[in-house]
């Protein structure tokens, strides 16, 4: 059992649920005893949870942040971010606590995998932070035995269904998840388009004409065209800078979305936060990950000493 | 007006025309061309020669920019008591600039003199010739002029020039291959004088690394608004994500006039 008591450090836990009771049976506690020590609440879950969060909460919903985690979570790597701001918004420093659920069964095997990494990431990013406690909830009824395993592995805490709370004995702090940036991706369809770019005048120019005409010609709205075109040509600028001079850039479609790959031969060796981090306003470098992650539903980066790649999706329904 | 041109015989060619446009449009015509080349260059009589090198050169002959400014407005005055509905300037800018030219200062020089052009309400050609300078600066000064003939070098994609005194338009793509070009030019700018409003409607596109070039015109001066206008949505989505807002109050987005303003 994990002694009660005030928050000290960051406490990151992971509540294995099943169904809708479960989790309110559960989350609705946290969040009272959250709003009794007179703490910040910010709950980031699905549009649907959210009515019967406020429902179950009444007026007392009034002191309590929600976020539709479906849109603030499409790309997982923009969670940290809102994370962060929410911290940082505060006027007078006061524990904080928060609700998220980042990972459910329709996410894709792209998205899942990333949303691990997020779980895992949020170690990196909040470990050492005072009065921090985030609550992720598992719908265990409707995810594999191999996700639950990844919670107890991204998780110190668990917390089962009637409240009763573990250490994790499988958890690491930055561990070698399925999405670590040295695990490579998936390969591209055969028949992607390939184009080959270098740091010749206009070479940017050219990469971005192909996908925007790519990204039209399959569908994407304006901003979906404008904000692929964006992320790619800081991902190719990239590689022109720092990866080896040359990239390759690849384009499908998949379920709705485009895809855009570019590989170089570079090695991003920097944070695991890369992209995560919005640089100060005075640093002049650093804002290309972090614009295709804010830009993108999904970015998917794989680096190792023999090479990058940079994997951006843009759904049909982007907003 | 930046026209480029290869040979003298081309030069002078376009030269003619060019004055001879001005004379029906009733401006008052001026070459600026060392005097001794004149004959050889020819013109009408009706062509005022101003020689850089009786305009206080400099030690490297060289007519300090100032002065070339300052002999500007007063033919451009004199032009309009004298009856003119303006001036015409024809400038040959191998007597104009000195040799070899430091590329920003290449750049510096024709966004001033584009800001004097722009009150003055005057209409001025500079002549290059394409051997007379690499074709890198060559294309640099291209991207400051807002109209370009001629035979011009490797195009760097961007154009700025000056609308209204400390307002600046930029035109193009920004992107690594000339981002360099763009924050040179907006340096230049910035040092001759507050940036106050960028209208960007011609901008088709400007990455990261320009978008940073923005943030240090607003922060150049934080006591004083900038506005951006006719940003695209993405540019100002950018904006947003990067948080520049809150960083960078002093920095506005306004639409085209008559044009709605975005939620």
């Amino acid at each position: 059992m994990i002694p009660a008591g005030a928050v000290r450090d960051f406490r990151h836990e992971a509540l294995f649920y099943t169904g809708l009771d479960q989790f309110l049976d559960n989350v609705v506690p946290f969040i009272r005893e959250g709003l009794d020590r007179e703490e910040r609440i910010l709950i980031v879950v699905d549009s649907a949870k959210i009515d019967a969060l406020q429902q179950e909460l009444g007026s007392d919903a009034h002191e309590v942040h929600f976020a539709d985690m479906t849109g603030v979570g499409r790309n997982p790597a923009r969670l940290i971010p809102a994370w962060r701001r929410f911290i940082d918004s505060q006027p007078h420093p006061r524990p904080l606590r928060g609700v998220g659920e980042p990972i459910w069964a329709d996410r894709s095997p792209a998205e899942l995998v990333e949303a691990q990494a997020h779980e895992t990431l949020l170690n990196v990013a909040f470990g050492g932070t005072p009065d921090l406690k985030l609550l992720c909830p598992y719908n265990i009824g409707a995810l594999g035995p191999e996700v639950v395993a990844e919670a107890r592995r991204s998780h110190p805490i668990l917390v089962a269904h009637d409240g009763r709370e573990m250490h994790s004995e499988t958890y690491l702090h930055e561990h070698p998840s399925p999405a670590r940036l040295d695990e490579p991706l998936p390969l591209p369809p055969i028949d992607a388009t390939v184009f080959s770019f270098d740091s010749e005048a206009g070479a940017l120019s050219v990469v971005r004409g192909i996908v925007w005409q790519f990204a039209v010609r399959a569908g994407l709205n304006r901003f979906g065209v404008d904000s692929l075109t964006v992320a790619v040509n800081e991902i190719a600028t990239n590689s022109v800078r720092f990866g080896g001079g040359k990239g390759t850039l690849r384009l499908w479609t998949q379920d709705g979305s485009v895809i855009c790959e570019v590989t170089d031969a570079g090695h991003i060796a920097g944070s695991s936060l890369i992209g995560r981090t919005l640089p100060p306003v005075e640093q002049t470098d650093g804002r290309g990950l972090w614009l295709a992650n804010q830009l993108c539903d999904l970015v998917q980066i794989r680096s190792a000493p023999g090479g990058t790649a940079v994997r951006l999706h843009v759904r049909g329904d982007h907003e | 007006m930046c026209w480029v041109v290869s040979s003298s015989e081309q030069f002078e060619g376009r030269a003619d025309r060019y004055l001879e446009e001005g004379a029906l449009t009733g401006q008052k015509l001026f070459r600026v061309i060392a005097r001794g080349h004149a004959v050889e260059a020819g013109g009408g009589s009706e062509v005022t020669l101003i020689d850089p090198m009786e305009l206080a050169p400099t030690e490297d002959r060289v007519v300090a920019p100032e002065v070339l400014y300052a002999t500007f407005r007063q033919i451009a005055a004199r032009a309009r008591e004298e009856g003119f509905s303006g001036v015409r300037v024809l400038a040959d800018m191998r007597w104009v600039l000195a040799h070899p030219l430091i590329r920003s200062d290449l750049a510096a020089f024709e966004l001033r003199l584009d800001e004097v052009v722009t009150e003055l309400h005057a209409t001025v050609v500079c002549l290059y010739r394409q051997g007379d300078h690499p074709a890198r600066d060559l294309a640099e000064t291209v991207a400051v002029h807002p109209l370009v003939g001629g035979q011009p070098p490797a195009d760097r994609g961007l154009r700025i020039w000056n609308v209204d005194r400390g307002t600046w338009e930029v035109a193009g793509e920004i992107d690594e291959s000339n981002v360099d070009a763009f924050e040179r030019a907006m340096s230049a700018i910035m040092a001759a004088g507050p940036v106050r409003r960028l209208r960007c409607g011609g901008l088709r596109f400007i990455s990261a690394a320009g978008i940073r070039v923005l943030t240090e015109i607003g922060m150049a001066r934080p006591d004083q608004t900038l506005v951006i206008q006719n940003a695209s949505p993405i540019l100002r989505r950018c904006w947003a994500t990067l948080e520049l807002d809150e960083d960078l109050p002093q920095v506005g987005f306004e639409p085209a006039a008559g044009e709605e303003v975005a939620g």
